[in-house]
C-alpha cells in the first residue's frame, strides 16, 4: 500500500469522495489535500523547509485536477517539475479531471514519465484497482490486492 | 589617223584596173596593206582570216556576176564594209548593192585617189556605227525578251498589243499570237465600270511619261491578279506606244491584308481588354501603343500615355519599382507584379516581344484594375478570421460548459457508488435512493452522448490506422455477447472480399456497436433477428460495408432527410435517444467516408458504409 497521496482539487466534495474511495480501496494510508495548484506547491515547499524529508513522508502519488482557480493543474505541474520532481523521483502524478477538451489529453502525453495516467472523474474503486496495476505503482502493492486485504484484516483484528 | 595599218582587199579580175586602184590606194593610205584577189573563190579564205578592214569589189568576176558577187562576199563577211567598183554602165546594179548593205560605189573611170580615200574612210566609219546600232538593238531585244518581269508594248491610241515578252506570256497564259490580237483593255478588270479608269490612267501616263498604278488583270485562266503597271511612252515603229513593266503584287497585297486583319484582331482584343489596358513599350520604356477598357490612371484616354514613360504617372517609390520590373522584361524575363495608384490596385503582367533573331526591342504589358477583387478578398479574409474566432470561442465555451456539467455529475456518481443502500432500513428512503441513482445514471448517459458528439465534430484529426474489420467486429460482438444472446440474434459475417480499412479504431468500434445494438433494439417481434455483415470492394479500390438486418425497418419516405439527424427517433423504444445514427454518421464523415441507408417497413434496414482507403493497394 502507498503510504501517502496528495489530492489537489478545488471541489471540496470531490476531495471528500477521493479520500473515501482511496481509503476504501486500500490504495493509501494517508491522504493529504490541497485546494489549488498554489496550495499544492506550498505543501511541498513546507515539506522541504521544515522537515527536510526526515520526519514526514512525501506522497508517492499526486491526484491532480486541471480546472482550478488561482493556479490550475498545468501551472502546478510546470512549477512542480521545475522545483521538486528531481528530489522526488518516485512520486508520480495522476490527472483526474472532467475535461472533454482533446487538447488536455494531448498535453498530458507530453509529461509522460511523471504523469502516469489520466482518469476521468469520478475516481472509483475500479479505477484505483487499475491504477494499482500500473507499472510505476505495482511495487507498492506486492502480490496486489492480497496484501492489502491482509493489511485490512490485521487492522480489524 | 588610223592607229593600225589598214588591210584592204581588192577583188578585181582585170589586172589593169587593179594596178590603177592599188596605185590610188597607196597614195591615199601609204601604210595600208593591199591584198589582191582575182575571184570570189580566192577572196574567200582571205575574208575568213578576219583581217580585212574593207573590201573593194568589182561586180564582174569570173565566178560571180553583178549583185550576186556582192551577196556572196557580204554573206562571208557581213561586218566588213564593202565598196563597189563599177563601170559607167553598171550604175544601177551598184545602187542596188548599196540598198542591200554596200557602203558606197565608185565609178572606176571617175575615180581618183581623193575620191577613193574619202569613200573608204566614210565606209569604215559608217560600218562601225551600223554595227553598233545593230548590236544595241539586239541587246535591247534581249533585255526585253528575257526580262524576268512581264513586259509589253501597246498602242497608245487603241491599246493594241505591239509586242510582249516571254515572262508576260508565262504569267498571263496567252500565246504571243493571242496577245497580238488583243488590246490592253481585254485583260483589265475594272473595279468600277467602263474603261474610265484605264483611259484616265493612260492620260496620266502620257502626261507624266513614267507612271505606275495598281490595277487588276485577268489571266487567260480567269484568275485575277493584282499588278503594279509601270509605263513609259515610246515611239515604236512609227506609233505612239506605251512600254509597260508589270509587277504581280497579289501575294504582297495578300500579306498586307493578313497583316491588316491580324492588326485589327490585336486591336479588338486590346481595346476590349476588361478592367485594364494592353500596351507596347519600346526600349526607352515609353508607350508606343496602348488600348483597353480601363487605363492605369483614372479618367484619361489612351493618348495620355502615348510616347510617355509607362511609369510616368506613378509616384515614387512605385515608379522605380515598375522601372526595375520593366528592365527585367527587356532582359528576357516575364514578370507579374502589383502596383497602386491613387487608392486603386493594379496587377501588371509583362512579357518580352522577341524579334526573329531573339533580340528584345519591345515588350507587351497588360494592366488590370484589381481594386474590387482585392477589397472582396480582404473582406472574405476578415470574415473567415471572424468565423474562425467565433468557432474557436464556441468550442472553448462548449468545453467549459461540458466540464462544469460533468464536474458535479461525477461527484454524484462517486457518491452513489459509495452509498451502501443495504444500510438504509426505511423502504421509502431506499426506493428514493434507487430512483436517485437511476436519474443520475440517465443524466450521465445523456451528458456523455452529447460530449461524444461534440468531440467527434471537433476532432477532425482523429488518428487513422489500418484495421482488420473481422477482428474489430469480433471484439465488439464479444463485448455485447449477453445482449445478443438474450435477443436470440443470429449473425452472418463475410469479409472475404475485403477485410482491411483505414479508419479510427474507436470510431469503427463505436459504429459497429451502435449498429449492432440498433439491430437488437429494433428487431421485429414477428421473426428471429438476423444480421448480415459483409464487405465489398469497389472499382475505385474503396471498401463498402453492408450491414443488413431483418428488423422493423424505417419509413424512408417520411424520414429520409432526418435519419442521421440529431435527436431523431423513429420508434417508440425506451432506450432510444435519437443519437446513435447521428454519431455513426458523424464518425463516418469525419473520416472521409460515406453512409447510405436502404430500408423497407417490416422487412429490415441496410446500412452501407463506404470507407475511402487512401492507400489500399500499398
Amino acid at each position: 500500500m502507498i503510504s501517502k497521496v496528495l489530492c489537489i482539487d478545488d471541489d471540496q466534495i470531490t476531495l471528500v469522495l477521493c479520500e473515501l474511495v482511496i481509503k476504501k480501496a486500500g490504495f493509501a494510508n494517508d491522504v493529504v489535500t490541497a485546494k489549488n495548484g498554489k496550495e499544492g506547491l506550498a505543501w511541498f515547499s513546507s515539506f522541504f523547509q521544515k522537515n527536510k524529508g526526515k520526519d514526514d513522508v512525501a506522497p508517492q502519488v499526486i491526484f491532480l485536477d486541471l480546472n482550478m482557480p488561482i493556479m490550475n493543474g498545468w501551472d502546478f505541474l510546470e512549477d512542480y517539475l521545475m522545483k521538486y520532481s528531481d528530489r522526488l523521483p518516485t512520486t508520480k502524478v495522476v490527472i483526474i479531471s472532467s475535461t472533454v477538451n482533446p487538447e488536455d489529453f494531448n498535453r498530458a502525453n507530453r509529461y509522460n514519465g511523471t504523469v502516469i495516467d489520466f482518469i476521468n472523474k469520478p475516481l472509483t474503486i475500479e479505477g484505483l484497482e487499475e491504477l494499482m496495476a500500473n507499472e510505476h505503482l505495482s511495487a507498492f502493492f506486492g502480490t496486489n490486492a492480497a496484501e492489502a486485504a491482509t493489511g485490512e484484516q490485521t487492522g480489524e483484528l | 589617223m588610223l592607229q593600225q595599218a589598214l588591210h584592204i582587199l581588192v577583188i578585181e579580175d582585170n589586172p589593169g584596173d587593179y594596178v590603177l586602184v592599188s596605185e590610188y590606194l597607196q597614195e591615199g593610205f601609204p601604210d595600208a596593206a593591199i591584198v589582191h584577189a582575182p575571184s570570189i573563190e580566192k577572196a574567200t579564205p582571205l575574208l575568213h582570216a578576219n583581217e580585212i578592214d574593207v573590201v573593194l569589189l568589182d561586180l564582174t568576176l569570173p565566178d560571180g556576176n553583178g549583185i550576186e558577187s556582192f551577196h556572196a562576199i557580204h554573206g562571208i563577211a557581213p561586218l566588213v564594209p564593202i565598196i563597189i567598183l563599177t563601170g559607167i554602165g553598171d550604175r544601177d546594179i551598184a545602187l542596188e548593192s548599196v540598198k542591200f548593205g554596200a557602203q558606197d560605189y565608185i565609178v572606176k573611170d571617175d575615180s581618183n585617189p581623193m575620191v577613193l580615200q574619202k569613200s573608204i574612210r566614210y565606209g569604215i566609219e559608217r560600218s562601225k556605227v551600223l554595227d553598233h546600232l545593230k548590236k544595241s538593238e539586239e541587246q535591247y531585244k534581249f533585255l526585253f525578251q528575257n526580262n524576268p518581269l512581264p513586259m509589253w508594248a501597246f498602242d497608245q491610241n487603241d491599246g493594241k498589243f505591239i509586242m510582249v515578252n516571254g515572262a508576260a506570256i508565262r504569267q498571263y497564259g496567252y500565246t504571243e499570237e493571242e496577245f497580238l490580237t488583243m488590246t490592253i483593255h481585254d485583260i483589265e478588270v475594272f473595279v468600277d465600270s467602263g474603261k474610265a479608269v484605264s483611259a484616265s490612267f493612260l492620260k496620266r501616263a502620257v502626261l507624266t511619261k513614267n507612271y505606275s498604278s495598281d490595277l487588276k488583270h485577268r489571266k487567260k485562266s480567269g484568275a485575277i491578279i493584282d499588278v503594279e503597271m509601270r509605263i513609259h511612252s515610246i515611239v515604236l515603229e512609227g506609233h505612239n506606244a506605251m512600254l509597260a513593266v508589270l509587277h504581280d503584287v497579289t501575294e504582297r497585297n495578300k500579306a498586307k491584308e493578313q497583316l491588316r486583319q491580324s492588326e485589327q484582331t490585336f486591336r479588338t482584343i486590346s481595346e476590349n481588354f476588361p478592367n485594364g489596358a494592353v500596351a507596347i513599350l519600346g526600349e526607352d520604356l515609353k508607350v508606343q501603343y496602348i488600348a483597353g477598357k480601363e487605363y492605369p490612371v483614372a479618367g484619361v484616354t489612351g493618348s495620355y500615355f502615348k510616347n510617355k514613360l509607362y511609369s510616368n504617372h506613378f509616384t515614387s517609390p512605385e515608379k522605380e519599382v515598375i522601372t526595375e520590373y520593366l528592365r527585367k522584361v527587356f532582359a528576357g524575363q516575364s514578370v507579374v507584379f502589383e502596383a497602386t495608384h491613387i487608392m486603386q490596385s493594379y496587377i501588371l503582367s509583362a512579357v518580352p516581344l522577341l524579334d526573329l533573331d531573339g533580340s528584345i526591342h519591345k515588350i507587351l504589358i497588360a494592366s488590370q484594375n484589381i481594386t474590387a477583387q482585392k477589397r472582396s478578398e480582404t473582406e472574405k479574409e476578415m470574415l473567415i478570421e471572424e468565423l474562425t474566432q467565433n468557432n474557436s470561442d464556441l468550442r472553448q465555451f462548449s468545453y467549459i460548459t461540458s466540464h462544469n456539467l460533468r464536474a458535479p455529475l461525477s461527484n454524484l456518481l462517486g457518491i452513489i457508488k459509495l452509498i451502501d443502500t443495504s444500510a438504509v432500513t426505511d423502504p421509502t428512503t431506499s426506493l428514493l435512493f434507487k430512483n436517485f441513482e437511476e436519474c443520475t445514471l440517465q443524466l450521465n448517459d445523456t451528458v456523455n452522448d452529447l460530449i461524444n458528439v461534440l468531440i467527434i465534430k471537433n476532432n477532425v484529426n482523429a488518428k487513422k490506422e489500418r484495421l482488420d474489420i473481422r477482428k474489430t467486429c469480433d471484439r465488439v460482438i464479444n463485448s455485447i455477447q449477453t445482449t445478443l444472446e438474450a435477443s436470440e440474434m443470429t449473425l452472418h459475417l463475410n469479409f472475404d472480399e475485403a477485410s482491411e480499412v483505414d479508419f479510427n479504431r474507436t470510431y469503427l468500434e463505436s459504429i459497429l456497436l451502435n449498429l449492432l445494438t440498433n439491430g437488437v433494439k429494433y428487431r421485429s417481434p414477428k421473426r428471429k433477428p438476423q444480421i448480415h455483415i459483409r464487405t465489398e470492394k469497389t472499382s475505385e479500390g474503396f471498401v463498402k460495408l453492408y450491414f443488413e438486418d431483418n428488423g422493423l425497418g424505417i419509413d424512408l419516405k417520411r424520414y429520409k432527410d432526418r435519419i442521421f439527424g440529431l435527436y431523431q427517433r423513429f420508434h417508440d423504444h425506451p432506450d432510444s435517444k435519437g443519437l446513435g445514427l447521428y454519431i455513426v454518421n458523424s464518425q463516418v464523415r469525419v473520416m472521409g467516408g460515406e453512409i447510405e441507408v436502404e430500408s423497407e417497413l417490416d422487412k429490415g434496414t441496410t446500412f452501407i458504409i463506404t470507407f475511402k482507403n487512401e492507400n489500399y493497394y500499398d
